[in-house]
């Protein structure tokens, strides 16, 4: 999910990396001294998820894991996509270097957005049956909800939106699947393991 | 720390990302081929046409599909040695096959420049978040002893 340079028209990349470069701002001052250990270990997976493929017939498409960033970092999932696809696009060539805003914008919103939905609801949750749907649900979610936003951010460069949309999302249907499953795990394996990472104590 | 050291430095790390830059996707100039000229029997070319081109291996199997450029110009790369079967057809009843004998071993694809090895590049990243995350908890620290 990482649209390519020359794609997008300015104003659609101006917007991006403004709205952006704010978020990132409030992601920074949310993250607290200790969490900084986490978003690392959390940027560095999303870095490496990346390099994962998921075969799509001839094609292929590959992890992405922004609703797990999303439910753990917050709005600091911001700053840790932003650092995670630089480096993907200086090292690999994904992206480029003036989408960066854009595709940090389309990757980190849902992220944002799983933490505002799902968080809610761990705190009420009580089984590791519940905790591992909601993680289901963000995993896919957010790769939903990314695919329509970069579908969006094409379609205002121009393209028509349902084609767009319906590419990109027909592509990435397996690995919304792959993600929910993944989250799933990983969310009912920190329940268990260290709730607070989920559910943070309120100060 | 001096001014001008920590100017330098700043340059430093900000130009490094362009000599990484430098890897990545890239496509190497080829030349040679085979191919056709169509011609309609008043000598203008069949231009922007449909082009199917067989293979002397699998004849039922199309090997690459193409479209003729202005002049009913159509050229391909054979992978092998043999009797290449190629279809020019324009969609208006105009269908011509001809064919076309390999003899020489096509050339070996040229060798692709250096790309990141995957893992080099996993490394890399991975060193530099850790370490940019590392300078942001230490700034962050000295900062609140500080304040």
């Amino acid at each position: 999910m990482h649209i390519s340079e020359g794609i997008l028209s300015p104003p659609v990349l101006i917007g991006g990396a403004v709205l952006s470069a704010a978020a990132v701002v409030q992601g920074l001052r949310e993250l607290d001294d200790e969490d900084i250990p986490r978003a690392a270990v959390l940027t560095a997976a999303f870095f490496v998820a990346s390099l994962i493929h998921v075969p799509v017939g001839f094609s292929s498409a590959h992890l992405i894991l922004n609703g797990l960033l999303g439910i753990i970092l917050g709005w600091a999932a911001f700053p840790a996509i932003l650092v995670a696809l630089l480096l993907q696009a200086v090292i690999f060539n994904f992206g480029g270097l003036t989408v960066l805003g854009v595709n940090t914008f389309i990757l980190a919103v849902p992220a944002v957005l799983c933490r505002m939905l799902f968080v809610p609801v761990l705190r009420r949750s009580h089984t590791r049956t519940a905790f591992a749907l909601v993680g289901a649900l963000a995993g896919g979610l957010a790769v939903t909800l990314s695919g329509l936003l970069g579908a969006a951010a094409i379609a205002a460069s121009g393209r028509g939106f349902r084609p767009v949309a319906g590419a990109l999302l027909a592509v990435h249907l397996p690995v919304i699947i792959t993600e929910a499953l993944i989250t799933a795990g990983i969310v009912s394996f920190l329940s268990r393991v260290k709730p607070g990472m989920l559910v943070r104590k309120k100060k | 720390m001096k001014l001008s050291t920590t100017i330098a430095r700043a340059a430093f790390y900000c130009l490094l990302p362009f000599s990484v830059f430098a890897h990545g996707l890239g496509a190497e100039r080829i030349e040679g081929g085979t191919g056709i000229a169509a011609t309609y029997s008043d000598g203008s070319p069949m231009a922007f046409v449909d082009v199917t081109v067989y293979a002397p291996d699998a004849e039922e199997e199309i090997f690459q599909e193409g479209t003729t450029d202005r002049d009913g110009r159509f050229v391909f790369f054979p992978a092998m040695t043999g009797k290449w079967m190629i279809e020019v057809d324009d969609g208006m009843g105009h269908a011509l096959r001809k064919e076309v004998e390999v003899l020489n071993e096509p050339a070996a694809l040229p060798s692709p420049s250096a790309k990141t090895n995957p893992l080099t590049g996993v490394i890399t990243g991975l060193s530099i978040i850790f370490g940019l995350f590392g300078c942001w908890a230490l700034w962050r620290s000295r900062r609140g002893a500080k304040g």
